[in-house]
């Protein structure tokens, strides 16, 4: 099963997810801080 | 810079630590959720949700627990939600999705592995899911079972109706008739 979904786990992964965390972590600070 | 310490107010568990451990579980949540979809676009959308979901009820994460546990549930959850609003048969019985297999970059898949991949896809999706999860996740089956939200039976129970269907529709006469393929015989044992 690891070997069946090794080119998945093997892809790179996409930066909109990175983005995505750091744009979520951003808008708590900028909601605080209004 | 991203800050060390969550803001005043910030839901519990948000803060640099948790996006880390998130960012570190996703190449897992890809696999599960391509497991779940056989496209690797709405994988990616399902994981992206599942990021959102975990990043704004990281209060309901306890420290310490199994975090990919929730991750798996909370994707799990949204998959299924998702296909309830689309009310339409996806199961794939014509292999359609399976067959976007073969466009996935640098690819090559050799006949046998394709052969399971296509007994892996008529499976019903509550047995792939038990399947993948405690044999290409390595969760264990009391794991599984709070994932899925069903007994740690119902689990075993699935696990192994799926490798009997799987056996049969790959025309072996048990676990030991996989054929000469390593690959192949490598992922059933791990299954």
């Amino acid at each position: 099963m690891r070997v069946l979904y090794a080119d998945v786990l093997a892809q790179p992964l996409p930066a909109r997810f990175e983005t995505l965390l750091a744009d979520l972590a951003a808008r708590q600070i900028i909601e605080e801080s209004s | 810079m991203m800050q060390t310490t969550a803001p005043l107010g910030t839901p519990s568990g948000a803060d640099a630590e948790m996006r880390d451990l998130l960012l570190g579980a996703i190449p897992a949540l890809r696999a599960f959720a391509f497991s779940l979809t056989y496209d690797l676009d709405r994988s990616d959308d399902l994981v992206q949700d599942t990021l959102v979901r975990a990043w704004t009820k990281a209060d309901s994460f306890r420290r310490g627990t199994n975090l990919y546990a929730w991750l798996f549930t909370i994707l799990r959850n949204l998959f299924y939600s998702e296909q309830r609003k689309r009310k339409r048969e996806v199961e794939d019985a014509d292999g359609v999705l399976a067959g976007r297999l073969t466009s996935l970059p640098e690819q090559e898949i050799r006949v046998e592995m394709r052969e399971f991949q296509d007994a892996l896809n008529l499976l019903p999706y509550s047995q792939r899911e038990a399947l993948v999860l405690v044999g290409a996740q390595n969760f264990t089956y009391e794991e599984a079972a709070e994932i899925c939200g069903v007994a740690v039976g119902t689990v075993k129970s699935r696990v192994s109706r799926a490798r009997v269907r799987l056996i049969e529709a790959l025309g072996m006469n048990g676990c030991d008739d996989i054929g000469a393929d390593g690959l192949t015989r490598a992922a059933l044992d791990q299954a």
